[in-house]
């Protein structure tokens, strides 16, 4: 409830002088308060705050005040050089205004004819007064503060504050601008997008400035912003387009929905390919697979004659044969077995042990409710863009609540939904919802490979934020997580990327032990291998979500691989080939555990094949890898994704187990000794895979406090043993945007 | 200290940890001291096992597991399924590389003397959490280091103190997670354990004392999150124990049909000198003397946890002192579980004095941190100090009274002797019966090495045959698997199985292939030569068309 203010300027009140002012009250009012209306509260009398005001009339400052501070207030009215002194005295000045007058003019003007017409409440005007100076006042002392928040009119910059805040809509800003800038305002809602007009102007323009071309007036081409254009970008158009051009204002979504009609090829292209035709250096990425054009034929000859070799080793000399697979087999296993225990003891280190200060797995150690680096100040903060896959209209109100509950300024953060052309459902369920001013939707035009990474790609086109991060549908985010990211970026510049701690919850409905097997799997990923090769220095395999990546890292390599199974993952070994750090933080993801087994089996087995497909890839080139990552690092990647391999093999090996005890227990003939070694080293393999797993998962999830997983985790050998058939069950098709989630995360 | 602190719960902040290893140069230290350790317990065991032929069968029959599991992979499990110390017998497998040194018995001590030496260093590590003071420090190791049973059992290839090492780590390991809240300790914990249950089957008892102990300490506790802590910490100390006794018992029942073949086995439970029933009374009587002689520190030890526990409701000290009582308990309980085995001095009194110079550090450690830096507590840690000390440094020579006069011992009586005189043992009597020495054994190796029988040449019961094959380090000349029938065919008609020799002792009661040729042995048998006799063993060869002249069905 208001408290109104009293009239101004009492002629009863105590004058202001440098030292008149109580201490107890001089930082009462925030600063940039203070500073945009020129008042500071210096006194109490009879139980009203005495303010002093360079203006004792301004009922917007008064109101302002006595809304924030919730008491009664009364300016009295001082000199500007007084007012301005004890505002020094409180706040040591800063190297540079907060605002220029030109700045403040524009500000109220746009404030002024907001209020006029009633398009906006007096109290969330102020509001947004308060938090578009703070972003000006931080964003010019900030050393990362991008030309986004500086728009060259400070009323378009209040205008985008006024409008992330819900405080007006998006019409509301395009009608006002039009009118203050005397731009003719169109809407392009039922405009459908001319490529011959659009394509006269390039894509990284058009987005940039915000601009489609949507018609011609004689020699004239109209085009429609966004936003009102600054001179100097006004002067480029016209170079570019070497004709004269007229503007004209529209709602920004509709202005990118244009674009992205206009674009659509050039944009499905790059998403589609900007990875693998960028030089290998830039991007890291080795090139497709077998099986794609780019691999080479000395390749293929090379698979065919190792395989081969090896049938005719069988063949020919069975038993040396055998006794070497047997022996490789064994060494395989125990190799992977330490690595992992080497891993596991490096994720386990106990916080702040004076041999590992500042590392980040110490953090990652740290109790789940703490990230903490230094909060980052409101102004300071990074635009974040939060790219979300979109497959189920039912999913959609939950994302909703879920991106509601998120602890970041709105007008830092821009929420990019992305649903399939040909997902009639979804697009319907999107177009019947109302949307918070910061969420938009990006339709994907169908093309192959159908994606979530190509999708995202292509999203990110569209982008305005300096930090990029993605989600599913079903992600549930800890409300704090954005802004211990961004802490994070703050106080280690040098990190391109960040990923969150990923953790299933047991939804209602779902068999506990599958989803207690899925939750422990996911542990021991997110848990312990991404803390443990952060550690190291290792490449880190991104989980499936919540990884969090400057944007100028993104763009430059390329984006996400679209045909990978597990583009997170391949991300991340790029990540660490081009010469990036990883970094984490323990606030989580939350994510429901997968409904049943089958689907459980299927997504491990996909993630698998994903993370297989992703170190061959990799591996092909042994010595560029080697020289990239060194050898510690590529070893690291080989033997965390040889696992996979293990499970896909896993069948043979249980079969060569059960058959070795069978011969045993029935004291049947027990074959030549290579076959009987071979079996041994089956069995030993079967064995140690599966009671290594459990006692994994245990320590994954007694690093992440989940005690609720314990039972599941000490049953995990029947769940690798199920596992061990996932390779067998049929495979699923592209993991397209409007399908459900097809690989754990 | 609160109900959150106890070994069950999730810590839910570490304290801060004091400087744990004090001063410049401990890593110096520690690693003069092992080569110190390590020296001594290898030279004299060269000089116990070599000179004065103190050596018990068991580490023989040891040598010959790991032999045949080096020699025959795939036969492993056979070995092990029934073998009561897997883990003594797979930690042997890298000693039995050089066949020379196994046969000269060189490597013989070399596991005990690495066993002792950890149990030393981890006790000297726990040392340096307690901080004693340097006088004290050394004088407690010593006390502990050169004990006669530790010295025997260093020296003589006894894989005796392979389990209470283990539990001591496990120890340590937990008594990390409860002060640092170090999750890869708890982990190593539960290994450590499960690998002591391997070395020692009767050890299986520790875990469930701490789970027990874990389990009442959560009851204390409303705490949901220590509940639910509590159920992970046990989950992860007890799981690999259950895991491998299950694995174990699962190659069991596949390969023998029998789920604790390994538990059955001769030696799992009873010490290797039965000599008929004994009374419950007497088997607690017997403890009671081995622990009041050789090891009655653990009466202080015990005291100071009991008090610690009620003083300061500390159930940590409360499971100590019931993991002591328990390690006291242990023998008296196995003698009379299992039917009139005696009470053996080593099995009484050394994992004892392990355990409890463990728990005594532990408890001066957390006596330290709890306001032991205060006058009255440093004066009483002084105390204490002292005390374990000059209680340590007396039981030398009572504990080498006991060894030299308790009836039920191995080697103990004969290792004093070889020390006192200086002369070797071989031909001596022990106080239960038993002859000392390996000369026959060596004779007879000595002499098949010269013959070379070639692959499966000599037919041998392996109960009673072991000390030769490791005289020869040849498992693959030895046809000694009595439960296939190839064996029995092969000892019924030895000719026409491609025997070439049967290796024979003069007691059909214990060697099943005399008991099939009870003539044979007295050279009374025409169908089997006799080429080879020494004290205990006689090695014939079959005739070749001589009749069939007894054997027994």
């Amino acid at each position: 409830m208001r408290t109104p203010p009293t009239p101004p300027s009492s002629p009863t009140a105590a004058p202001l002088t440098r030292c008149a002012v109580d201490p107890a009250l001089r930082h009462l009012a925030p600063e940039g308060l203070c500073r945009s209306f020129s008042l500071v509260p210096y006194a109490e009398q009879d139980g009203r705050l005495l303010v002093a005001a360079v203006d004792a009339e301004d009922l917007v400052a008064a109101h302002v005040l006595a809304d924030r501070l919730g008491r009664p207030v009364e300016l009295v009215a001082h000199t500007r050089a007084a007012v301005q002194d004890a505002l020094d005295a409180a706040y040591p000045p800063l190297p540079a205004a907060a605002e220029t007058p030109q700045q403040q003019h524009q500000r109220e003007r746009l404030g002024q004819v907001l209020l006029r017409n009633g398009l906006v409440a007096n109290s969330a005007l102020q509001a947004g007064y308060v938090e578009h100076l703070t972003y000006l006042r931080d964003a010019d002392t900030a050393d990362t503060a991008d030309t986004a928040d500086h728009p060259h009119d400070a009323g378009v910059a209040l205008g985008e504050v006024l409008v992330a805040r819900g405080a007006i809509e998006e019409d509301a800003l395009v009608a006002v601008l039009s009118e203050l800038h005397d731009l003719q305002r169109v809407s392009l809602a039922h405009t459908a997008p001319t490529p011959e007009l659009g394509g006269l102007l390039p894509l990284e323009l058009a987005l940039r400035a915000r601009v489609v071309p949507v018609a011609e007036r004689g020699t004239q081409l109209v085009l429609a912003a966004a936003r009102p254009l600054d001179p100097a970008t006004l002067e480029e158009l016209r170079t570019v387009l070497g004709r004269p051009v007229a503007l004209v204002l529209a709602a920004a979504p509709e202005v990118e929905r244009l674009i992205l009609g206009v674009h659509q090829l050039e944009l499905t292209d790059v998403a589609r390919s900007a990875v693998t035709d960028r030089p290998a250096a830039a991007t890291g990425h080795p090139g497709r697979l077998p099986g794609h054009a780019t691999t080479s034929w000395s390749h293929r000859a090379l698979l065919a004659l190792l395989a081969l070799a090896a049938a005719g080793a069988l063949v020919r000399r069975p038993g040396p044969a055998l006794t070497l697979l047997a022996v490789a087999l064994l060494l395989g296993a125990c190799l992977v077995g330490v690595h992992r225990a080497v891993l596991t003891g490096r994720a386990l280190r106990p916080a702040n042990t004076p041999e590992r200060p500042g590392s980040d797995c110490a953090d990652a150690a740290a109790p789940l409710e703490v990230d903490d680096d230094p909060a980052v100040p409101p102004g300071r903060l990074p635009r974040y863009s939060v790219l979300v896959t979109l497959r189920r209209a039912v999913a959609l109100p939950g994302l909703l609540a879920g991106l509601e509950a998120v602890d970041y300024p709105r007008s830092r953060l821009e929420v990019l939904l992305l649903c399939e052309e040909s997902d009639a459902t979804v697009r319907e369920a999107v177009a019947q919802t109302l949307l918070p001013a910061h969420v938009r939707v990006v339709v994907v035009p169908d093309s192959h490979p159908a994606t979530p990474a190509k999708a995202r790609n292509l999203a990110l086109a569209l982008t305005r934020g300096e930090l990029v991060t993605v989600l599913d549908e079903a992600d549930r985010l800890d409300p704090r997580q954005l802004r211990a990211v961004a802490a994070r970026f703050a106080a280690d510049p040098g990190l391109a990327c960040v990923q969150a701690r990923l953790q299933h919850d047991v939804v209602e409905g779902s068999p506990a032990l599958v989803a207690g097997w899925a939750a422990g799997a996911l542990a021991v990923r997110s848990g312990l291998w991404v803390p443990a090769a952060v550690d190291a220095g290792s490449a880190v395999l991104l989980g499936e979500s919540s990884h969090h990546v400057r944007s100028a890292v993104l763009r430059q390599l390329g984006g996400w691989d679209p045909h990978s199974q597990t583009p997170g993952a391949e991300f991340g070994v790029r990540l660490r080939r081009t010469g990036h750090r990883v970094g984490v933080v323990a606030a989580a993801t939350w994510s429901p555990a997968p409904t049943d087994l089958r689907s459980w089996l299927r997504g491990s087995a996909a993630r698998d094949r994903g993370l297989l497909t992703t170190a061959l890839a990799h591996v092909r080139a042994p010595r560029r890898l080697v020289r990239d990552l060194g050898v510690r690092a590529a070893a690291d990647l080989v033997l965390t994704t040889v696992g996979g391999l293990g499970r896909l093999v896993s069948p043979v090996l249980v079969l060569g187990a059960v058959a070795w005890v069978a011969l045993r227990v029935g004291d049947l003939e027990p074959g030549p000794p290579a076959v009987q070694l071979l079996g041994l080293a089956c069995l030993v393999a079967v064995l140690g895979a599966a009671l290594g797993s459990a006692y994994l998962v245990l320590a994954g999830t007694l690093r992440l406090r989940r005690h609720d997983l314990v039972r599941s985790a000490l049953l995990t050998p029947a769940s690798w043993l199920l596992l061990s058939v996932a390779p067998l069950l049929p495979r699923p098709g592209a993991s397209g945007v409007g399908r459900p989630r097809e690989v754990c995360p | 200290m609160s109900a959150t602190q106890v070994l069950g719960t999730d810590p839910v902040r570490p304290p801060v940890r004091r400087a744990a290893t004090p001063g410049r140069g401990w890593g110096r230290v520690e690693a003069l001291l092992t080569v110190a350790l390590l020296g001594l317990y290898l030279g004299l065991g060269q000089w116990v096992v070599r000179e004065v032929h103190v050596v018990g069968f068991t580490s023989l029959r040891r040598f010959a597991d790991a032999l045949h599991v080096v020699g025959e992979p795939l036969r492993a499990e056979q070995v092990l399924a029934a073998d009561p110390t897997p883990l003594a017998t797979v930690l042997t497998m890298p000693l039995t590389v050089v066949p020379g040194a196994v046969t000269s018995l060189a490597a013989v001590p070399v596991g005990s003397a690495l066993a002792a030496t950890g149990v030393v260093l981890a006790l000297h590590r726990a040392l340096g959490h307690a901080s004693p003071g340097r006088l004290t420090h050394a004088l407690l190791l010593l006390g502990i280091a050169l004990n006669p049973l530790v010295l025997l059992y260093a020296t003589s290839g006894d894989a005796l103190l392979l389990a209470p090492a283990l539990v001591l780590a496990a120890m340590a390991c937990l008594d990390s997670y409860r002060r640092r809240g170090d999750l890869r300790a708890l982990l190593l914990a539960g290994g450590a354990l499960a690998l002591a249950s391997l070395a020692d089957p009767r050890l299986v008892i520790v875990p469930l004392v701490l789970g027990a102990g874990i389990f009442l300490a959560q009851r204390r506790s409303r705490h949901p999150r220590v509940v639910a802590g509590a159920e992970g910490t046990l989950a992860a100390l007890l799981s690999p124990t259950v895991a491998l006794l299950a694995l174990w018992a699962a190659v069991g029942t596949l390969l023998a049909g029998r789920p604790v073949a390994w538990l059955a086995a001769p030696g799992a439970l009873r010490g290797p000198a039965g000599e008929g029933d004994l009374g419950a009374a007497e088997a607690w009587g017997q403890t009671v003397e081995a622990l009041a002689l050789a090891a009655p520190l653990v009466i202080l030890v015990l005291v100071g946890l009991v008090v610690r526990s009620v003083r300061h409701h500390a159930p940590d000290a409360a499971v100590l002192a019931a993991l002591l009582v328990t390690t006291c308990c242990l023998p008296a309980l196995t003698a009379v579980v299992s039917g009139g085995a005696q009470v053996q001095v080593r099995e009484a009194v050394l994992p004892l004095l392990v355990a409890t110079a463990g728990a005594g550090l532990l408890l001066g450690r957390d006596a330290t941190g709890r306001g032991g830096h205060a006058p009255k507590g440093r004066r009483l840690r002084r105390v204490a100090a002292t005390g374990a000390v000059a209680v340590l440094l007396v039981t030398w020579p009572t504990t080498w009274h006991l060894m030299r006069t308790s009836e039920h011992q191995v080697l103990e009586a004969a290792f004093v002797r070889a020390v006192e005189t200086g002369r070797s043992q071989e031909g001596a009597l022990t106080p239960s019966g038993n002859r000392i020495g390996y000369g026959p054994e060596a004779r007879t190796s000595r002499f098949l090495r010269d013959l070379d029988p070639g692959r499966r040449g000599v037919l041998v019961d392996p109960e009673v045959g072991y000390p030769v094959l490791v005289g020869t380090a040849r498992p693959d000349w030895f046809r000694d698997h009595p439960g296939t029938a190839g064996w029995r065919a092969a000892a019924l008609d030895p000719a026409a199985a491609g025997v070439r020799y049967l290796l024979l002792t003069a007691d059909p009661a214990s060697d099943r292939l005399a008991a099939l040729h009870p003539l044979a042995a007295a050279g009374l048998d025409p169908s089997l030569r006799v080429v080879h006799r020494s004290e205990r063993y006689v090695l014939v060869e079959p005739v070749a068309g001589a009749a069939d002249g007894g054997w027994a069905p």
